[in-house]
């Protein structure tokens, strides 16, 4: 029996409390969790221009739908913005999820393409590069950067004022992890907060999901129908956060709520003044 | 760690030590569900090896946390009473374990230097009271509370905080001012990814720093953290050190079944593919600082890890905040977690908590109770709590204490009370007061009077 309307039958029970609900409650409760995370942390202000990051993956796909959702209660206007990094063979099918969904939410679409931002390197390229000097694995990390130049870009082209991404806590989670395997204290002393304010001229963005877990992001795309592309990237396999993805799954068997107890860590880190990256224009 | 003391200290070498070390040993057997014979032989291989020594050494058993005074739990800024007036330092060894797996090489286990109280020969220093094997009822206690722990994760937790304890008030009441512990640089790499694990994000500094002077006037101090254990191991070996194995809480458990295992294994597992994992850690642990993220003030303490706390219920776009609230009930939620059935407005659990709710009933209070004792932990703290189902067999000190801080009186009316230390509840102490249960009834009739005269 659902425990929020007591009518319907339960259809799941949620990961983190195991609360038994419906499939229409459970939605209405994740969006009421986005809604206020994006309330009480200020994070999209009424009248913004919000640029969503869309992959055509669950995570955007879902902050897409739920944003749209909301966008009448928060008073702000939404368009999509896709990057094509030029990996072959899978960046193409993804972006057709993208158009499909714009075209069904009725979402202007803009796709910025490495090759054109970047003096056409494509991401095929850097990995071509990267890959006899024995730093295959390092050609994430080149994405990561560039990507979220290729997004910056791409917000500007649409007048946006504010960018939106999709990691839920198990990305953040996870990234807190990489950064301290890889002794990354610039990455960590910038990191931890519900998005950056947008320092030097760049774009203030945020991450509505960060509180939301990944099962739970999985569930309401079930409930909600969504058409996302669930395929993963292929050069994912070689990426350093593979290490600290199994290194979560196995901390959630342990403990449940290890996700959420290392993002609380992130939150709190304080780190000394010199391990800040100096400011841009130093 | 002890050896290369004694090395220091001796008259020969370049660099000489000047501090006067003692030993403490506790023994943790009963946690670890050792069988009284088995405590028996280590400790009297343990004795072997500290009587080689020279130095003055404690042995001390986990049952004793029994009997330790809520003032452990306080912070004291004055420096302990000396009994001879030298300045001492106390030397916490953790005795090396040697057991070889087959692609680990050597472990150090944290949890083998504990032992029980012997004053066999006469000391310079203290009198040492005399003591056989403890009590069957606390060892009983003891095991009993650790059995009622749901998960290893939370019992690794519970043992370490309650080690630490013991020690301190062994610190405390032997005039030292320094404990030092041999964890070595792979342990805190380990610890510091632990820790981050389980939500300590906030006191990472302070838990794999060099030094953790948290308790105030004893600062726990961690000069093996530059060594690697495979140079710990070498050291032992070349030197011929002695040691004592016996098995820890979690020997013989499965890889996955605590935070603690998980992290090492995945460590040495990394480390064994980036050889420079452990050390890349370990450099990070060094640039953090010892600071509130958002510079605010100190509040108040954790009720066990005595760290400032790092809860704030007012900013609820958190990960904490995203677990303390509920959007699914249509109607605003009504208060449930620990009280179960509807206990009435008295127990309502809000985040100031309702000070008079010790005056209702007597189910009610028990409830109330361990709300009060949940609102004093920090973050992690509060995890670990949610796998403890029954406070009940935690050692009294730990329970009055939480008491005690519950019915302090609140801050907006602490500016206008007039500083008496014979109604102030004591902020700090050596352990050498009277019984904690008088201390605490003093208290609370002080507090009641307070109370009374203004919330009418």
């Amino acid at each position: 029996q659902c425990s929020s309307c007591h009518e319907a039958r339960a259809a799941l029970r949620r990961p983190r409390s195991g609360q038994a609900l419906c499939g229409p409650c459970f939605c209405t409760a994740f969006e009421a969790e986005v809604l206020h995370t994006v309330l009480a942390g200020r994070l999209l202000p009424p009248g913004a221009v919000v640029a969503v990051g869309a992959s055509g993956g669950k995570d955007s796909t879902v902050l897409a739908h739920v944003l749209r959702e909301l966008a009448p209660r928060l008073g702000v206007s939404l368009r999509l913005v896709a990057v094509d990094e030029g990996i072959g063979g899978y960046r193409d099918a993804a972006l057709a999820a993208v158009r499909r969904q714009a075209a069904r939410w009725d979402l202007p679409l803009t796709v910025v393409a490495y090759a054109d931002l970047f003096g056409g390197w494509t991401m095929d390229a850097v990995a071509r590069s990267t890959a006899g000097t024995g730093r295959s694995r390092a050609c994430c990390t080149f994405c990561g950067v560039l990507r979220r130049r290729a997004l910056e870009e791409g917000a500007r082209l649409v007048g946006a004022t504010h960018i939106v991404t999709g990691h839920n806590a198990d990305d953040m989670a996870e990234t807190v992890l990489m950064n301290f395997l890889r002794g990354d204290a610039g990455r960590l002393a910038r990191g931890g907060g519900l998005g950056s304010r947008g320092e030097g001229g760049a774009l203030p963005r945020c991450r509505p999901l960060q509180l939301a877990s990944q099962k739970e992001v999985v569930l309401y795309a079930h409930f909600r129908r969504l058409d996302y592309f669930s395929e993963e990237c292929v050069y994912a396999p070689e990426a350093f956060r593979g290490h600290a993805r199994d290194l979560l799954k196995l901390l959630e068997a342990a403990r449940p709520t290890a996700a959420l107890d290392l993002v609380h860590s992130a939150e709190r880190l304080a780190l000394a003044p010199a391990a800040r990256p100096p400011p841009p224009g130093a | 760690m002890v050896w290369q003391v004694l090395e220091g200290l001796s008259r020969d070498s370049a660099k000489r030590l000047r501090f006067v070390p003692g030993v403490v040993y506790v023994d943790e057997g009963a946690a670890c569900g050792q069988s009284r014979e088995d405590r028996a032989k280590t400790l009297t291989d343990v004795r072997q090896i500290l009587q080689t020594l020279g130095f003055p050494w404690h042995i001390v058993t986990l049952e004793e946390v029994f009997a330790l005074p809520p003032s452990v739990l306080r912070c004291s800024a004055r420096d302990p009473v000396g009994t001879v007036g030298t300045y001492k330092v106390a030397v916490d060894s953790f005795l090396q374990q040697q057991y070889t797996l087959a692609a680990e090489g050597v472990r150090d286990s944290p949890s083998s230097a504990q032992g029980e109280e012997q004053p066999s020969q006469p000391r310079t220093q203290d009198p040492q009271d005399p003591a056989g094997p403890p009590p069957v009822a606390q060892t009983e206690a003891l095991s009993q509370l650790f059995d009622s722990v749901k998960t290893l994760t939370a019992k690794e937790e519970l043992l370490q905080t309650l080690r630490t304890h013991l020690i301190l008030h062994v610190a405390r009441t032997r005039g030292y001012s320094k404990v030092m512990t041999g964890d070595s640089c792979t342990r805190l790499a380990i610890k510091l990814m632990t820790s981050l694990a389980l939500g300590r994000g906030a006191f990472l500094a302070w838990d794999t720093g060099f030094s953790d002077e948290r308790h105030g006037d004893v600062v726990v101090v961690r000069p093996m953290r530059e060594h690697t254990l495979k140079e710990v191991a070498f050291y032992n070996r070349l030197f011929a050190v002695p040691s004592v194995f016996t098995p820890a809480i979690d020997t013989k458990a499965s890889e996955k079944a605590s935070i603690h295992r998980l992290m090492e294994g995945f460590l040495l597992r990394l480390q064994a593919r980036f050889p420079s994992t452990v050390s890349t850690v370990y450099r990070t642990s060094e640039k953090l600082v010892k600071a509130p993220r958002d510079g605010r003030a100190a509040g108040p303490r954790c009720l066990l890890c005595m760290c400032s706390l790092d809860v704030d219920s007012a900013d609820s776009a958190t990960a904490f905040g995203a677990q303390t609230q509920d959007f699914s009930q249509m109607p605003p939620p009504t208060p449930q977690a620990e009280a179960g059935a509807p206990t009435g407005p008295c127990c309502a659990a809000g985040p100031g908590g309702a000070p008079n709710c010790w005056q209702g009933t007597r189910p009610c209070r028990r409830e109330g109770s361990r709300a009060h004792v949940i609102e004093q932990l920090c973050y992690a703290c509060r995890v670990n709590m949610k796998d403890v189902p029954s406070l009940d067999p935690l050692p009294p000190y730990i329970l009055a204490e939480a008491q005690l801080r519950s019915q302090r009186p609140s801050v907006e009316i602490q500016e206008y009370l007039v500083e008496n230390s014979d109604d102030e509840a004591p902020a700090s102490g050596s352990g050498a007061r009277g019984p904690p249960e008088q201390e605490g009834k003093k208290a609370r009739a002080a507090c009641d009077c307070i109370n009374k005269n203004i919330f009418n």
